[in-house]
């Protein structure tokens, strides 16, 4: 890697995504999860969902939700954060595919494939971490999803925006047991 | 875009653009690698170490080196550099983010950088610098994981050939380990649910070209966490009997 691209300057957005602060759950808005479910639904399970854990108070669960929002990002560690904070600021030479396609080769590949596979590892990251944490997944709709969580491509949004919905999500994972059965990892 | 365009995509790209790398460097910390290719009996420098991965499907692994005294130092400096740089250039020394030294020590095992590939195993062989290596990553077509939440490091002495198997475990639901793909879900979604197993090697890890030099099981230390230096899907290290095991998200010593 370049030396100079490392001497990256962190933005303001980032300093404020990797601060926790403590934050009152009476104010967010608390999103709506209850819908109806149809084979449709059923189907995008894996890109739709929530999470929940027993016996959880919101400031843990949003705790955990940035920590897995962070590592997702990159950007978990402000002590070792490197890069800016853009979704998908990924050197294509660090690809499987620049493995066996060169770099150049990668970053074709990867112009045309990545807001695909940005989303997808976004979701693959916080399944795993929050997992990892001890939480049950849940499945959503769509429409009820895109209410308060962001995609990795959505890089337009404000950091104040993102946060908002990480909150929703932890009013969620701390609130009432839901009535659905859980997904798994 | 589906995965089979991808493929054909990056097959064209491979027609094209060739570069296949054998050695790397970072020449601002004199940080170097070598992939060992060779048809013949292998001639091992004794002052060099060697990493020797079993695995069971071909992949960019990848692990980091723990910095020395020396390269904390060089990198340090270079640091200053940049700051001095940039606050000549009108911004503020503290605005200036730099990473951990270690994320310039970085060991890739490329893709097609294999030593013998067979049905049954892969080999990668790689020379490098002596000193405490931990694992890193697992990139393979269509999943790039890092063990961010949970590793191992094992020394690498100089003069002998460390050896490991690493391969891609599936999940079930409850993220116990299983030997099949999990039945009715996508190639993605079994990916999704997989860990990465760290062992000791087998007898595949043992080649012909290797007998002039002595092979060692790597010694594992538990690692709670590295850095997402990648931008890579994090994952961890499935537990090690006798080693650790997790609660929840943190890594317990045994």
């Amino acid at each position: 890697m370049n030396l100079k691209l490392s001497a990256i300057l962190l933005g303001a957005a980032a300093l404020s995504a990797v601060a926790v602060s403590a934050q009152d759950p009476a104010s967010v808005a608390r999103p709506q999860i209850e819908f109806e479910e149809t084979r449709r639904t059923i189907k995008q399970y894996d890109q739709y969902f929530y999470f929940h854990q027993e016996a959880t108070d919101f400031s843990t669960a949003l705790a955990d939700i940035r920590e897995c929002d962070l590592r997702a990002r990159g950007l978990y560690d402000a002590e070792l954060v490197y890069g800016l904070p853009k979704e998908r600021a990924v050197d294509p030479s660090d690809t499987f595919l620049a493995g066996i396609a060169g770099p150049m080769a990668a970053g074709l590949v990867a112009a045309i494939a990545a807001p695909v596979e940005a989303r997808r590892e976004r979701r693959f990251s916080l399944r795993r971490c929050m997992f990892f944490k001890g939480y049950d997944r849940y499945g959503l709709s769509k429409t009820l999803f895109e209410q308060f969580n962001y995609a990795a491509t959505e890089t337009e949004l404000s950091e104040f925006e993102r946060q908002r919905m990480l909150a929703q999500q932890a009013l969620v994972a701390s609130g009432p047991r839901p009535k659905t059965a859980p997904l798994g990892l | 875009m589906k995965p089979s365009a991808l493929f054909l995509l990056g097959s064209f790209a491979l027609l094209i653009s060739w570069s296949a790398a054998s050695q790397s460097s970072n020449a601002g910390l004199g940080f170097g690698y070598e992939r060992i290719k060779s048809r013949k009996a292998v001639q091992f420098d004794p002052k060099q170490a060697y990493l020797l991965v079993e695995t069971n499907l071909v992949a960019n692994i990848e692990f980091v080196k723990a910095a020395t005294a020396d390269e904390s130092e060089r990198w340090q400096a270079l640091r200053l550099e940049a700051v001095a740089q940039a606050t000549a250039e009108g911004v503020q020394a503290e605005q200036v983010a730099w990473p951990a030294v270690e994320s310039q020590l970085r060991v890739r095992m490329d893709v097609l950088g294999h030593f013998r590939r067979n049905r049954d195993a892969v080999l990668y062989l790689y020379e490098v610098p002596p000193g405490t290596y931990t694992f890193y990553a697992h990139n393979s077509y269509k999943t790039q994981d890092c063990a961010c939440m949970g590793s191992v490091s094992f020394p690498a002495d100089a003069g002998v050939i460390t050896a490991l198997r690493i391969q891609r475990r599936y999940l079930d639901t409850d993220g116990k380990p299983q030997v099949e793909r999990p039945k009715g879900v996508s190639e993605l979604e079994g990916l999704m649910r997989s860990a990465l197993e760290i062992s000791p090697p087998t007898d595949q890890a043992y080649d012909d070209r290797l007998a002039n030099s002595e092979i060692v099981a790597a010694v594992f230390t538990p690692v709670p966490a590295v850095p997402n230096w990648g931008h890579y899907i994090v994952n961890r290290v499935l537990p090690m009997d006798g080693l650790f095991r997790y609660e929840r998200d943190q890594l317990v010593r045994e």
